[in-house]
Formats: structure tokens, C-alpha cells, sequence
């Protein structure tokens, strides 16, 4: 090619990347255009107008032009396949039952009139990426009124800055990473409770009482966001209750092989061993410690323990593994409620499992159910009390409310809207029961508790024992 | 501390055969015919899809499954030799071939996805442990090692003790010579891509035994980088090689974490695969043959 050919395209080029800066500079600094009536969604949604109740409420005086709209469109892109398919499956069926428990009740309370909730929703196949692009799509094309968060604090760190972008009213509520509520979200509310503030502390004020003489814990967590956030408690946690801390390791997020980690923990002969993990590789670190006969008292693995299929895959293996939860069918906030004198908004467990069964739902209902469900209810709190979807009274909404539902508590900071403070985390262990079953078991908080905190049993009493089924 | 040796050494021959076993495939397949195998990763995935399904359908364990996951291996190697490769070879745009591996890699992790769903997998298989008074090893990690040898066995005697492994061998050396010596260096190919891609399968088998729950159509890519590693560390081209990068890798990822763990401040697991690639480095300036390679 001549040069001056060449200094022809290039000229072309630069002309093209000057035209595409300026037209992506204007679409930033140009105001989101307001948001007319919406089409019908591409997906469908799940409404079922039946006779209405009237929960409690405290509206606020709604905006006189703001028009009754015939449905509230909740938008949520979820993880329904991919590396977090476990706990996105799950969280969306909390979603699907909340909905329905509300547009079973008529739907949401605004301005005197009953208006179901619409869910449109998207599988994210559990990629960062594309989650963003589902939630923008979510507000610009579905015009949503409210969006759910996807599960899991690296994605929500991703998606929540392009509903802060749109000053859309959001929920999160599978992040955990302290991280979230650092980043100066105006327009998101937590209501899952964070690593730093809330993990830890229920299964080590349980081991407290149940073994005094417990001192040495070993600390590993995954070397992501949420990962470090449950290392950095588990440090902190652990010196505030006068623990020893023999080791404290970071491991890959794909890590495939955790053993040459768990043998140097097992040569220092920790008491208790904490696993900041997700499914995958809190699995992995405890079929390795099965495959190495590593003995610890007391092994604490964050979400995996939590699980149906831990019990599944491992089966009477999995008998001490302890975990702390968000929500069990045990749990019943309701006492707990009345006992503090609060408002209890939303299903009982034993409704949310009703739910989850009409909808489909096979097998013992997760944790994460509970994480899906409050998120929903907290939005239709806020619409109640807000009487308005604009986002600056929702959030306002937020701030002022003080209630339990089927997850425990809801309070975040008045602050920092993003910051849940509320919240309490149960505590579960799979134990061996009788008949040689094998048992989830609530073990903390006391009010419900089904059964009491064991330790460990050793890994060659476990060789005797059959196989236990759930 | 002996104790802690001996675990790390165990451990590390055992992982390392496999990941030998797995990079294998690869270099018998740059060695052949001078073609990087980007599908390389998508094999390695197939291979624990077969042994995945052999368990949840017919109840085959991994080990069981390898005859099944060898044989479709080998036909998927000659479907693809034909089909992209062989079309490709002879290309004159020496990336072809490796575009093409790519593209079909691509569009095989995509397939798996629409096919099995991005869920992860595993296959339980336990059957307890070898106890030692200080160590145990699980009874699982000892079979997939005696599979490792024999498959190896096999391979050393495919390759050294038939026509068609002389044929191989043949045109690894130089396939001009090869030719006018009446080889059939098409069929040779084909064949060599095969027993590549047969291999590949084999260990993606294998891996299941170490993945409870990482079985996925993405899960190849992990292997990969270790794979390529390893073919570059033991010589690219000589299967042998594989084998002494495998070992040398393996050994490796047990060992580092320890002496890694002593530095302040460091996270010794997750510095492992930067140690990795830092060897390739070092033998890719001293030794850019490899241990086993050719010197030229």
C-alpha cells in the first residue's frame, strides 16, 4: 500500500473514533428521557388478582399526579444457569413466591387501590457482562419501576452503578461484600446482611457456650469480594471473641485442588476452621478434607453448608459441617417479632413454603428462597409507605423502616441506604438424626432452634456408620 | 515435616500423571502435524461430560468409563481431522489451523452449554482411604495413578511397538522422509489426531475424579494453560514430554503453596499459576526445547 494510502485510512480511522467519542460523550451528558406507560414485557409475568387484605402501612401524602399505573413492573436479572445457578434458581423462586403471595392479597397498596406486581425477568447465565446489559435493558427497554440486584456481591458491584446511573430504585439482596455499601449507592437498599457486620458472630457466640475450650482458628476465604469481606470478619470476629488465629490464607476462586492448603492447617491443629466460600469450592475444601481425614472440632463453610445438595453430594460425610443461613421453613421471625414489639410484614415461613411448593418448587426449599422473597417485600413496603414509585421517595421509604419478615429483620442505615444493619443470620449443622437420617438442623437462634450444636465426629467414626439419607 | 514431604510428593506424582496424561494429547498433536489444538480444552471437557454421564446413565465410575471415553474420543478426533483440519494443514496462512481450533473450541464449550447448561457437575465417587499412620491418600487418587501408568504403558507400546506408532514417530522426525519412505502421512495424521484427541478424553475423565462439583462446559480453559505449560516445559511435540512437564507441574502446585506460605504477605495459592508461568519463562530462555524436546 502507498503512504499515501496509508495516511489516508489512518485518517479515516481517527475521524470514525473523533465521531464515535463525541456521539458517546452527548448520549452520557443527555438526561434519561422520562418513562412513558410501558408495552407489555417480553416475558411472562405471574399475577393472580384474588381477594384483598390490608396489611399494615403508614403512607406518606402521594404526589397528585403521579397516575395509579395498572401494574408495578419489577425488573430482575437473575442467574437461572451458570456458576451460580444454585443459589440464582433458588433466589428467584423466593422472588416468584413473594409476588405471588402479594397479587394473591391483591397486590401492592397504592393510593387506596390494589396494584399486582408484574416480574420481568432475565437468566444473566451467571456472567458479569452480561448481568449489566440485562439490568440496563431492564430500565431503558422493559421500563421497569423497581430492580432487583442478580445474586452475588461481584455482580452486583457491576450492575448496581448502572441503576444508580438511571436513579433507579434497586434491592440487593445476595451481596454480602462490605464493599457495597461503600461505594455511596444513593438509590439501593440492602437487605441481606454484610460479611463484616453480621458473619460470624452467631456461630461463634455458639461455640463460645458449647466449647469453652476451643481457642486456635484457622481462617481461608476465596480471593474474590465476597471472599475477602468473610476473611476480613472472620479476623476481626475472631480476635473480638478471643480466639487464636493459626492461619490465614486466601485461595483462588477456581481453585481445583485445596489440599496442599488443608495440609499445612491440619499440622497446626486448629479448634475451628472457618471456609469463606461459595458452593463450588466450599464443597471441594470439605470432600478434600474428607479425602485427607483432616479432624477439626468445629468447621464453619459460608454457603455451601447451607444447601440442600451439600447433604446430597456428601451424605452422612456432611454430618458437623455448620453454616450460617439467611432464612430456613424453621425460622419464625413472627415471635420474635411480637416478643420486640414489631411489625411483621409479609408470609410466615410456613407460607413462603407453601409457595414455593404451588410454584413448583422439588425438595426442601434453600436459604436463598428467603433472600429472593424479602427483596420483593421490602419493595412493596416501600411503595406502600412511599405511595409513589418515584425512586426519591422510595428510598426515602427505606430509610424509615424497622420490620421483620420471613429474613429476619429489615433496618439499614439512615445514611447509608445500602447498608443493612438489621439483620440476623440463623445458624445450621447437618446432623446425624434418628433412624439414620441425615438432618439440617437450626441450631441458633434459641427461640427455634430444632436441635443443639455438635461437634465434629471424627472421619473413621463416620467410615462405620451407613449411608444416612435426608 | 518428612510427613508433609512425603504427602507433597504423593499428592504431586499423582496429579502431575494426570495432567501428563491430559497434555499428552496436545503434543502428540503438535508434534504430528505442527497444529496448536485450541479444542484442546473442549476435549478435556467432553472426556468429563463422558464420565459424568457414564455414571449418572449406566453407572460407570470414571475409571470404568475410560474405554468408552477413549473410543469417543479417538472417532471425534478423526470427525474433526477431517472435517477442519486436514483442510486447513496445508493452508498458506499458517494461523489457520489455529483459528480454526479456536472457533471450533468456542463453538464446542457453546454446544455443551445449549446441550447440558452451564451447571455444574459431579461425579461422588468415594470409596474411602489408604490410612498410614500419618498420611492417608483416597483409594480413588490410587486407581486414577494405576490407570495413568497403564494408559502410558499402552501409548508407549502404540507408539514404539506398531507400525502406526512408528509411522507417528516417522513424521514427527521429518514427514518429507516419511512420505517417500512410503508412509501414508495422510492416514498418519488423521490416526495421530485421533489417539490426540482420544487421550484428551481420557484425561478430562480422569479429572472428574478431583472435581466434585467443577464440571462444566467452561471448566477445559482451567486445564489449558496448565497443559500448554506443561507441553512447552517437557519438550512441544514429544508425548514424553507431557509427562515430565505433568510431573514437574504437579509437583509444582503441591510444593509452592508451602514455600510460597513462608513469605509475608504473600498468598501462596493463588500464586501458584504465576509461579507456573514464570518457570515457562525461565525454560523457554534456557531450554526453549523443553526437557524432553529436540536440540537442534
Amino acid at each position: 500500500m502507498s503512504s499515501r494510502a496509508v495516511s489516508k485510512t489512518i485518517a479515516v480511522i481517527i475521524a470514525v473514533i473523533v465521531i464515535i467519542a463525541i456521539a458517546a460523550a452527548a448520549m452520557v451528558m443527555m438526561p434519561p428521557a422520562p418513562s412513558p406507560t410501558p408495552p407489555p414485557p417480553p416475558t411472562s409475568p405471574i399475577t393472580t388478582p384474588t381477594s384483598p387484605t390490608t396489611p399494615k402501612t403508614t403512607p406518606i401524602s402521594p404526589t397528585p399526579t403521579e397516575k395509579i399505573p395498572s401494574e408495578i413492573r419489577i425488573g430482575v436479572a437473575i442467574q437461572l444457569s451458570g456458576a451460580q445457578v444454585v443459589e440464582g434458581s433458588a433466589s428467584f423462586m423466593g422472588i416468584k413466591c413473594a409476588v405471588q403471595w402479594i397479587n394473591d392479597r391483591g397486590g401492592v397498596n397504592f393510593k387506596g387501590v390494589k396494584v399486582p406486581l408484574k416480574l420481568i425477568y432475565y437468566d444473566c447465565e451467571s456472567k458479569r457482562d452480561y448481568a449489566v446489559k440485562l439490568v440496563e435493558k431492564l430500565i431503558t427497554e422493559d421500563k421497569v419501576d423497581i430492580v432487583i440486584h442478580p445474586y452475588a456481591s461481584t455482580v452486583i458491584m457491576a450492575t448496581a452503578p448502572i441503576t444508580e446511573k438511571y436513579k433507579m430504585f434497586s434491592v440487593q439482596f445476595g451481596g454480602s461484600s462490605d464493599a457495597l455499601y461503600q461505594q455511596g449507592f444513593k438509590y439501593m437498599v440492602s437487605t441481606h446482611g454484610f460479611a463484616i457486620l453480621h458473619y460470624w458472630s452467631t456461630p461463634f457466640t455458639m461455640i463460645k457456650e458449647a466449647d469453652p475450650t476451643a481457642k486456635k482458628v484457622a481462617i481461608v476465604f476465596k480471593d474474590d469480594e465476597w471472599g475477602r469481606s468473610l476473611g476480613e470478619s472472620a479476623r476481626t470476629k475472631a480476635k473480638n471473641f478471643g480466639f487464636e488465629i493459626v492461619y490465614d490464607r486466601a485461595y483462588p476462586p477456581d481453585i481445583t485442588d485445596a489440599t496442599p492448603m488443608l495440609r499445612e492447617i491440619a499440622a497446626l491443629n486448629p479448634d475451628i476452621l472457618c471456609v469463606g466460600s461459595h458452593y463450588k469450592d466450599g464443597y471441594l475444601i470439605a470432600t478434600q478434607l474428607r479425602d485427607l481425614r483432616i479432624n477439626i472440632k468445629w468447621v464453619i463453610a459460608q454457603v455451601a453448608v447451607a444447601k440442600p445438595e451439600f447433604g446430597d453430594g456428601l451424605g452422612k460425610w456432611a454430618v458437623g459441617f455448620i453454616g450460617e443461613t439467611t432464612w430456613e421453613p424453621e425460622c419464625k421471625w413472627e415471635i420474635i417479632a411480637a416478643r420486640e414489639g414489631k411489625e411483621y410484614y409479609g408470609p410466615t415461613s410456613d407460607e413462603l413454603v407453601e409457595y414455593y411448593y404451588k410454584l413448583g418448587g422439588k425438595g426442601r426449599p434453600s436459604a436463598y428462597t428467603g433472600y429472593g422473597a424479602i427483596a420483593v417485600l421490602v419493595a412493596a413496603k416501600c411503595i406502600e409507605v412511599a405511595q409513589s414509585l418515584d425512586s426519591d421517595k422510595l428510598i426515602e421509604a427505606a430509610k424509615t423502616l424497622d420490620f421483620y419478615c420471613v429474613k429476619s429483620r429489615f433496618k439499614v442505615d439512615p445514611e447509608n441506604p445500602a447498608k443493612q444493619i438489621g439483620s440476623i443470620n440463623p445458624v445450621v449443622q447437618w446432623q446425624r438424626g434418628e433412624g439414620d437420617k441425615l438432618v439440617y438442623a437450626v441450631i441458633y437462634p434459641f427461640e427455634f432452634a430444632t436441635s443443639k450444636p455438635i461437634p465434629m465426629p471424627k472421619w473413621e467414626e463416620k467410615e462405620g456408620w451407613p449411608e444416612l439419607k435426608p | 515435616m518428612f510427613e508433609l514431604v512425603f504427602q507433597v510428593l504423593v499428592y504431586g506424582v499423582i496429579i502431575g500423571a494426570v495432567y501428563g496424561l491430559a497434555t499428552m494429547g496436545l503434543n502428540l498433536i503438535w508434534g504430528v502435524m505442527r497444529v496448536v489444538n485450541f479444542t484442546h480444552a473442549e476435549l478435556l471437557t467432553l472426556g468429563a461430560y463422558t464420565a459424568y454421564w457414564a455414571w449418572v446413565l449406566i453407572g460407570l465410575n470414571p475409571i470404568a468409563s475410560i474405554p468408552l471415553s477413549a473410543l469417543l474420543g479417538f472417532v471425534i478426533g478423526i470427525f474433526i481431522f477431517y472435517i477442519i483440519i486436514y483442510r486447513l494443514l496445508f493452508s498458506p496462512d499458517i494461523h489457520s489451523t489455529l483459528v480454526a481450533t479456536f472457533a471450533l473450541g468456542v463453538a464446542l464449550a457453546e454446544l455443551m452449554k445449549v446441550l447440558w447448561t452451564a451447571d455444574y457437575r459431579g461425579v461422588p465417587w468415594a470409596l474411602g482411604v489408604i490410612k498410614f499412620s500419618w498420611f492417608s491418600i483416597p483409594i480413588t487418587y490410587v486407581f486414577t495413578f494405576i490407570s495413568c501408568i497403564l494408559i502410558i504403558i499402552i501409548v508407549y507400546f502404540i507408539l514404539y511397538r506398531t507400525y502406526f506408532g512408528k509411522s507417528i514417530r516417522a513424521v514427527i522426525w521429518d514427514s518429507g522422509a516419511a512420505a517417500i519412505c512410503g508412509v501414508n502421512v495422510k492416514a498418519t495424521l488423521a490416526l495421530g489426531f485421533a489417539l490426540g484427541s482420544a487421550l484428551a478424553f481420557i484425561g478430562g475423565s480422569l479429572i472428574v475424579i478431583y472435581l466434585p462439583t467443577g464440571i462444566n462446559p467452561y471448566m477445559g480453559h482451567l486445564y489449558l494453560l496448565r497443559c500448554f505449560v506443561i507441553a512447552v516445559v517437557g519438550g512441544l511435540g514429544n508425548p514424553w514430554g507431557a509427562l515430565a512437564g505433568g510431573l514437574v507441574l504437579g509437583l509444582l502446585e503441591q510444593v509452592s503453596p508451602i514455600v510460597l506460605g513462608y513469605i509475608p504477605g504473600v498468598e501462596p495459592l493463588s500464586l501458584t499459576p504465576f509461579l507456573s508461568f514464570l518457570i515457562l519463562i525461565i525454560v523457554l530462555l534456557i531450554m526453549p526445547e523443553g526437557i524432553l524436546g529436540r536440540r537442534r
